[in-house]
């Protein structure tokens, strides 16, 4: 398993939504590929000192994203990304994190010619997410 | 719970251990003391402690042991309780698959095995040694060890009082030490309980008792709420008897600290004295022993010839004669009574060549060598054929005065069975009949006097009562005189021989006082009046008289009264038995006041009518102390006022009591987060 | 009985101490199989409400079950198989640790010495050791293992955590994470670790001054109390009655309001007040549950006045 969760208590995040948030970003990073094996619901809540029901909603949300599924008797896997979110869905999940990138970035004083060119620079370095497969259903 | 058992044997062994080591030294030095007595008298002096010579007898070790098994008793259950007393290693001993019931029963097996290692080990240990030949030179028989049981197992009471007043969660703090209250009575009550059985049955009702109040106290964790009517009902009774026992220390420290300084009660109390020469006086003092006066029959008072003045008190003594008093009496003598009654057991009547003779209660001569300290002998009446009687000794318990005085010293000695009077020969060993009834009559009462010395010897005459007469015999058994008995024994029969020596002309040289049963007396209202017949030449009858009954004296005033009128109306009427006095009056109100007290608390408080009824009817019966008990035992809820009807209403009960609506939930204040689970 | 939804059920619990309440009117359900966490402030009534559901406190009025059983009834079967773990960690001084596990057995029939020695183990207790010479910690290690190694279906946890370092902390949690293998244990807790609550808590209830005023799953806790922050050109106007308000914080320019639940009311409310901004800022567990059991009310906080003052 090439993942390892971090979760933290006290953080405005409830920790199934850290583990989600942290798997969505292992799969769109590619940390984590399609038929990958995710530890048990069992195994995850021990390893994490979490309630398993904790990480029963995670794999819940992530199956219901699409990200996720159970084979019987085998366990939870990694499935090729399938096309959930509408692109107006998308890109309202998105705009925060550009807010926020951007803004962030303002505060800090950088310029938009050195945030951009240190975007280009991110994307080269990012294995190639099969962005393309949206147009497989 | 053979575990439960195990640890608190484990911790608590360290207490026993330390009474067992107290308790043995207290033994261990009380038996000592009982030693030096027998050195005292070998060496010929004189002590008041003849029954010490039987250590297992001895006050001093009584008194220890008793002082002991109930502080050893109380301290043992106190501190198996307070083991727990942290709410929390309560909790650990509790929260367990066994019933409250069972962790008390190991609790108390634990305590009741470790009572008896550390106070009847050293009490068993005792017992065996003083058993031993050799070591004890006086006579011994099983009942000697009564005293010492009963004390043992008053121990116990002490125990279950200890555990209760460690267990209790009470508002007041002092109130958990009035368990011992019931414990402490049951102990004092022994003296005054006229049979031994009597005071085990009561030492073994007291632990049943207080046993229960323990019992409930673990059903419910030291609450009065929520026990079983059993432990209530024991809570109840041991509180009653706590805080009985409290109001009788308040009315005797009213009485004594407060009252009487201030109050001088004064009383006077008159008894008729004969003198010498055999004329009879009134005597009156106050009751700190001060004269009021000495006057005759006719009431002319008793001047000094020395003074000219009345006479005092001090030389008024000087004019008593010589003489004796017994009590007749032809049933029970022998009998074993009260367990604190240890001076029946045995009386010392002579030392001879350092061999002490004692007459036991069976009427037994026996006779412990002083140096090996084994038994001797013993000598039984026989007749005059020279042999054995089956007949015993009377002891001389009926009379009054008689103990042991080594200055006196013969070695023999009179003594009379039922039928004859002896001589007793502790030189030779040897028993003789010196008088014989020749009637079928029989002795009711006999005792010795010293009349003289003779040859350097003190000379004894021997008095006896017998059904029909009263006689003085001499020591060879020669009567010197014999009058009827009259008035009868059944009446009167406490007699008294007084040796005159006349003046004026008078020739009486004897005075034969015969007094009134005190309780047929007092039944008959103080009416018997005393009978006295003087001895004329031939020693007959010549003159006699009754004396006219003095009046029964008021022993206290206002103040005494007042304060014990606080005691409970049945304990009241014991002491002032007439119904119409105006202190059982008082007694009464104070009875009444307090019971309408606790029918108005228990109603506000309790709805259930028995619990109404049983409080009213216990406190009437025992007054303030009841009321006492009422508010030491009861929990009250708290009260709140109720929102629909505004009266002040109970907050343990769902519905108001005078409304009958339920208490309204919490009420919102708008951040309420409810959501199904 | 034995399959009841409910392993803990109250109505109407009510424990008075002289003329103060201290559990009012306590109506709760603790369902089989979860983990429920029971929080509130010191005083809150916390320790008095699980004292008088293991029967060691008898209730001013209204009723409680456990396992199916009254619990001013409790009886030996039920006892076994509930675990109670009290804050003062207290045991016999005396014994040894070897001792206290002999002596326990000794009571329960599943007693399973392997949970014993290996929680003990954990904790690095020796069997020789006695009690009086172990630490806090070490003495709320060897409670556990007590309290865990008969098996129980239910725990009654007081404070658990309290006085643990951190590594035995850890070694609690993960021990009720343990225990929620099988699906029939539950486990009853009240503590003042808002980290352990989240990490392990499915329900939450929360004491307030005695009285219960939160009861449901954690997630909606965490979602219902929300803090929104409202900008303003100006002064911050005054704040009109908001139901649900907690806290209010107004400086300068802004106001930051705490509202346990949110709701369209409120919101309504708050745009009425004609804010340059108002975004809602998610609080964490512990800042969300420090506003709700908070001192109520609002706090000014103007920097002009403070910098006037000498």
């Amino acid at each position: 398993m090439a993942v390892k969760f971090i979760i933290n208590t006290g953080s405005n995040t409830p920790i199934y939504q850290q583990i989600t948030g942290q798997a969505r970003l292992a799969v769109a990073s590619g940390r984590l590929a399609p038929g990958d094996q995710l530890p048990s619901v069992r195994a995850l809540a021990e390893e994490l000192v979490v309630n398993p029901n904790t990480v029963a909603r995670a794999y819940a949300d992530l199956t219901r994203e699409g990200l996720l599924e159970a084979r019987a008797g085998r366990g939870v896997f990694i499935t090729r990304k399938r096309k959930v979110y509408s692109r107006a869905e998308g890109w309202r999940r998105l705009e925060p994190l550009l807010d926020a990138l951007i803004g962030e970035a303002m505060v800090l004083d950088f310029t938009r010619e050195e945030l951009r060119k240190a975007f280009e620079e991110k994307l080269g370095q990012w294995k190639h997410p099969k962005g393309g497969d949206r147009n497989e259903e | 719970m053979k575990a439960l058992i195990l640890k608190d044997l484990r911790e608590n062994l360290k207490a026993a251990l330390i009474g067992l080591v107290i308790f043995s030294l207290l033994l261990f030095r009380s038996y000592q003391i009982a030693g030096s007595t027998l050195a005292t008298l070998l060496a010929g002096a004189m002590t008041n402690q003849i029954i010490a010579l039987q250590p297992l007898l001895s006050p001093n070790l009584l008194a220890d042991a008793g002082f002991f098994c109930a502080i050893f008793g109380a301290a043992l259950g106190w501190l198996q309780t307070r083991n727990e007393a942290h709410r929390d290693l309560w909790a650990f001993l509790i929260h367990r698959p066994v019933t409250r019931a069972e962790i008390f029963r190991g609790k108390i097996t634990a305590g009741l095995c470790l009572y008896a290692f550390g106070a009847g080990l050293p009490l068993a240990i005792l017992v065996a040694v003083a058993r031993i030949p050799g070591h004890v030179a006086a006579p011994f028989e099983w009942a000697m060890v009564l005293p010492l049981v009963s004390f043992f197992l008053a121990g116990v009471d002490f125990y279950f009082a200890g555990m209760l007043t460690g267990l209790r969660q009470a508002r007041w703090y002092a109130s958990r030490v009035f368990g011992l209250g019931l414990a402490i009575i049951t102990v004092s009550l022994g003296g005054t309980l006229p049979e031994t059985w009597q005071w085990l049955t009561l030492i073994a009702l007291a632990a049943v008792i207080l046993a229960a109040a323990v019992w409930g106290a673990y059903q419910s964790g030291g609450y009065y709420r929520g026990q079983p009517l059993a432990g209530r009902l024991a809570l109840i009774v041991a509180m009653g008897a706590g805080c009985a026992l409290v109001l009788f220390l308040a009315a005797a420290f009213l009485f004594f600290v407060v009252f009487n300084p201030l109050s001088h009660p004064s009383y006077q109390y008159s008894y008729y004295q004969m003198t010498r020469d055999g004329a009879i006086y009134k005597a009156t003092t106050t009751q700190d022993n001060a004269l009021v006066e000495i006057v005759d029959l006719e009431g002319h008072p008793l001047l000094d010839p020395k003074t000219g003045q009345k006479m005092e008190l001090k030389e008024f003594q000087k004019l008593l004669p010589y003489g004796t008093m017994v009590s007749t009496s032809f049933n029970h003598w022998n009998q074993y009574r009260s367990a604190f009654d240890t001076t029946h057991f045995f009386s010392l009547i002579n030392i001879t060549d350092k061999t002490l003779w004692y007459l036991d209660r069976h009427g037994k001569l026996i006779a412990y060598d002083g140096r090996t300290r084994k038994l001797a002998g013993t000598l039984n009446p026989r007749g005059s054929d020279g042999a054995l009687t089956s007949e015993s000794f009377l002891t001389q318990y009926g009379s009054v005065g008689y103990y042991y005085n080594p200055y006196d010293e013969v070695s023999w000695k009179l003594l009379a069975t039922a039928t004859a009077v002896y001589r007793a020969d502790f030189k030779a060993r040897a028993v003789k009949p010196v008088f014989t009834l020749t009637n079928d009559d029989e002795i009711g009462a006999y005792a010795d006097v010293q009349t003289g010395y003779e040859d350097n010897q003190p000379s004894r005459d021997s008095f006896i009562t017998t059904r029909k007469t009263v006689c003085l015999l001499d020591s060879a058994g020669r009567t010197i005189f014999a009058v009827p008995y009259q008035p009868g024994y059944v009446d009167y029969p406490q007699v008294q021989i007084s040796f005159l020596q006349p003046t004026n002309g008078a020739t009486a040289n004897f005075a034969v006082w015969f007094r009134p049963e005190p309780e047929k007396n007092r039944k008959s209202g103080g009416k018997m009046p005393d009978h006295v017949v003087w001895l004329g030449p031939g020693q007959a009858v010549a003159k006699s008289a009754d004396l006219p009954p003095l009046p029964v004296q008021e022993f206290s005033s206002w103040p005494d009264k007042l304060a014990a009128s606080l005691l409970p109306p049945p304990a009241h009427l014991v002491f002032d038995k007439d119904i119409s006095s105006p202190w059982n009056a008082l007694s009464f109100a104070f009875a009444f006041l307090s019971a309408v007290i606790a029918w108005s608390l228990v109603r506000r408080y309790d709805s259930s009518p028995k619990a109404i009824a049983g409080w009213t009817l216990f406190v009437f019966l025992l007054g303030i102390a009841g009321l006492l008990t009422l508010l030491c035992v009861q929990e009250w809820p708290a009260r709140e006022p109720c929102p629909r009807c505004k009266k002040l209403r109970a907050v343990d009960r769902e519905l108001c009591e005078h409304c009958q609506s339920p208490f309204s939930p919490p009420e919102k204040n708008g951040t309420e987060i409810f959501a199904p689970l | 009985m034995r399959n009841e939804a409910s392993v803990i059920r109250t109505r109407g619990l009510t424990k008075y101490f002289g003329a103060k309440p201290a559990v009012y009117e306590l109506s709760l359900d603790v369902p089989r199989g979860c983990v429920f966490a029971f929080l509130g402030r010191n005083g809150s009534g916390k320790t008095t409400t699980i004292r008088m559901l293991a029967g060691l406190e008898q209730p001013t009025r209204g009723t409680g079950s456990i396992l199916g059983c009254d619990i001013q009834a409790l009886t030996p079967e039920i006892r076994a198989r509930i675990g109670y773990l009290t804050e003062e960690h207290q045991l016999y001084s005396w014994m040894s640790v070897q001792e206290c596990g002999e002596f326990q057995s000794k009571f329960f029939a599943n007693w399973n010495n392997r949970i014993f020695r290996g929680i003990a183990g954990h904790f690095g207790l020796k069997s020789t050791a006695k009690v009086k010479d172990l630490s806090r910690g070490e003495r709320a290690g060897l409670c556990l293992a007590l309290t865990l190694a008969p098996e129980p279906e239910l725990l009654l946890l007081d404070d658990p955590g309290m006085g643990l370092d951190p590594v035995a902390h850890r070694t609690l949690i993960e021990s009720m994470i343990y225990l929620t293998r099988k699906s029939d244990r539950t486990i009853f807790f009240s503590s003042h670790d808002i980290s352990d609550v989240e990490r392990v808590a499915d329900y939450i209830a929360v004491l307030d001054r005695s009285v219960l005023r939160a009861c449901c799953p954690l997630e909606k806790f965490q979602e219902c109390v929300r803090q929104v922050r409202l900008r303003f050109s100006g002064a911050p106007p005054a704040l009109p009655k908001i139901p649900g308000l907690l806290q209010s914080i107004r400086t300068e320019n802004e106001l930051r309001v705490t509202c346990a639940p949110y709701d369209g009311e409120a919101e309504k409310t708050l745009r009425a007040l004609s804010p340059m901004e108002m975004e809602t800022v998610p609080l964490g567990l512990e800042d969300a549950f420090i506003s709700y059991l908070g001192e109520r009310g609002e706090k000014t906080f103007i920097l002009s006045e403070m910098e006037a003052q000498p």
